[in-house]
């Protein structure tokens, strides 16, 4: 099985009775309020997700990571993750102090030592991180509305719920221990945001015929309008899982995460993910976790032919279509005809039609999956 | 801040590798960076080393295995 990165799986979510101890004992401590987004990244990092992240960055990770793409330790790591507070709280905070980290309505998330306080350029940080400053981006965006002090500093997990989906919740322990009880050396991670349709399907079976299993692993968590609801998602890919795969060789399970929209070095992020889940192989296809027009379509693709080897192995697959000469979906590797015979599954002509509850043509989309589609209470986001 | 001595030598080639590099302006923020990284390695090991409490046992794996199979990931 491919080692966590930076070799060391992180576990720092608590026993039960020690969570517990623990609650009862930080009645007195600083409260810090997470949203919702913040929580999940706690709990990511807690499980190992974010391995070997045991907690916020302080200012040496961060900037490290913000200009060059590594921990201070020398380990790759793409995106910064920070606790931001405001001047007040920050001012009042000292170094080594327990804090307990609630959530929205004020339960208890975590405790967190304290090790720095440190500031930052917000538009350094976004034009490094997302190539731009430009305020449109969802990422810039976000960095520039943190708070202006930065909490760096190691959690220890005390709510370890995983709703919503609890049973579609696996951590990279789980994960890992999963595809050793299956007899799986080699994994491929698929990263997704959408139901599946036919161009999704051509490059999971890519990973089907390369390596043992396949890990389907969608994101789950805030999205845009338009985009596919959770529910919808998983019920697609249940589907697929247990009615058209071979069940013994495909693994759902979900991913809480925030996404960035950070392109290139999202798709870094993403791969370092899969890979403490248990994953050798990630397949990345076109414009992966971008967003407008920042990012070139290969981006995701070619940010790794500059980074040195992270120990996964990065499926770089093109763009695929339905060929109406070929007779199957294709990519312009494997098909010799021209633009006009082939259709590519645009997002827009997918969601109107199922909007209208209408099923997508079927070379484009599964009939069963845009019937199933149709049928949930909730296609898209609002 | 504090004043450390570098061989000659050692500094000649330090500037050699900061000229040619546009990330540091000079060698003291190129050694001051290697340093840290040098401080926050030893950070790691250690804490590494102090995770025992954080790894799992044989009862903890059977639990997983336990959950594994209630959610029919497993047979
Ligand atoms: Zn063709």
């Amino acid at each position: 099985m491919i080692e966590p990165h930076g070799n060391l799986l992180i576990n720092r979510v608590l026993r039960n009775e020690d969570a517990q101890r623990l609650q009862e004992r930080s009645g007195h401590l600083r409260h810090i309020r997470l949203h919702e987004e913040l929580v999940k990244d706690v709990k990511n990092i807690a499980r190992g997700v974010y391995s070997p992240l045991t907690g916020f960055m302080g200012k040496t990770d961060f900037e490290s990571v913000v200009h060059h793409l590594k921990l201070a330790n020398g380990t790759v790591w793409p995106i910064p993750f920070v606790l931001d507070v405001t001047q007040t709280v920050g001012d009042d905070i000292t170094i080594g102090e327990q804090v307990l980290l609630v959530d929205e309505v004020d339960q208890a998330v975590a405790v967190m030592m304290v090790q720095d306080k440190y500031s930052c350029d917000a538009k350094v940080v976004a034009e490094q991180v997302f190539g731009t400053s430009d305020n449109e981006h969802p990422g810039v965006a976000m960095v520039q509305q943190w708070q202006p002090v930065l909490l760096g500093g190691d959690i220890e997990l005390i709510d370890n719920s995983k709703e919503p989906f609890n049973q579609y919740n696996l951590d990279p322990l789980e994960t890992r221990l999963l595809f050793q009880e299956k007899g799986w050396t080699t994994v491929t991670g698929f990263q997704t945001r959408n139901a599946p349709h036919r161009a999704h399907e051509y490059l999971q079976r890519i990973g089907l015929e390369l390596t043992d299993g396949l890990f389907i692993n969608p994101v789950i968590g805030k999205k845009k309008t338009g985009d596919f609801t959770d529910q919808a998602i998983l019920a697609a890919y249940d589907y697929m899982a247990k009615q058209v795969y071979p069940r013994q060789r495909v693994v759902l399970s979900i991913l809480p995460l925030q996404m960035r929209y950070a392109g290139p070095r999202e798709a870094i992020l993403h791969a370092i993910i899969r890979k403490n889940f248990g994953c050798s192989h990630f397949i990345v296809g076109r414009d992966h976790a971008g967003v407008g027009n920042y990012y070139g379509t290969y981006a995701g693709q070619e940010i790794f032919n500059s980074l040195e080897d992270i120990g996964i192995t990065i499926l770089k697959l093109e763009n695929s279509f339905h060929c109406k000469r070929c007779e199957t979906i294709a990519t312009s590797k494997t098909c010799g005809h021209s633009e006009a015979d082939r259709t590519g599954p645009s997002g827009t002509v997918i969601r109107k039609l199922l909007q209208a509850g209408e099923v997508v043509p079927t070379e484009i989309m599964r009939p069963e999956i845009s019937e199933l589609l149709i049928q949930q209470a909730q296609i898209f986001v609002d | 801040m504090a004043q450390v001595q570098l061989p000659d030598e050692v500094y000649a080639q330090l500037e050699k590798i900061v000229q040619q590099s546009k990330e540091f302006s000079d060698v003291a923020s190129y050694v001051s960076y290697i340093l840290q990284q040098v401080v926050e390695k030893k950070q790691q090991t250690s804490s590494a080393q102090t995770k025992q409490d954080h790894t799992y046992s044989q009862a903890d794996e059977d639990k997983i295995r336990e959950r594994l199979k209630n959610l029919g990931y497993l047979d």
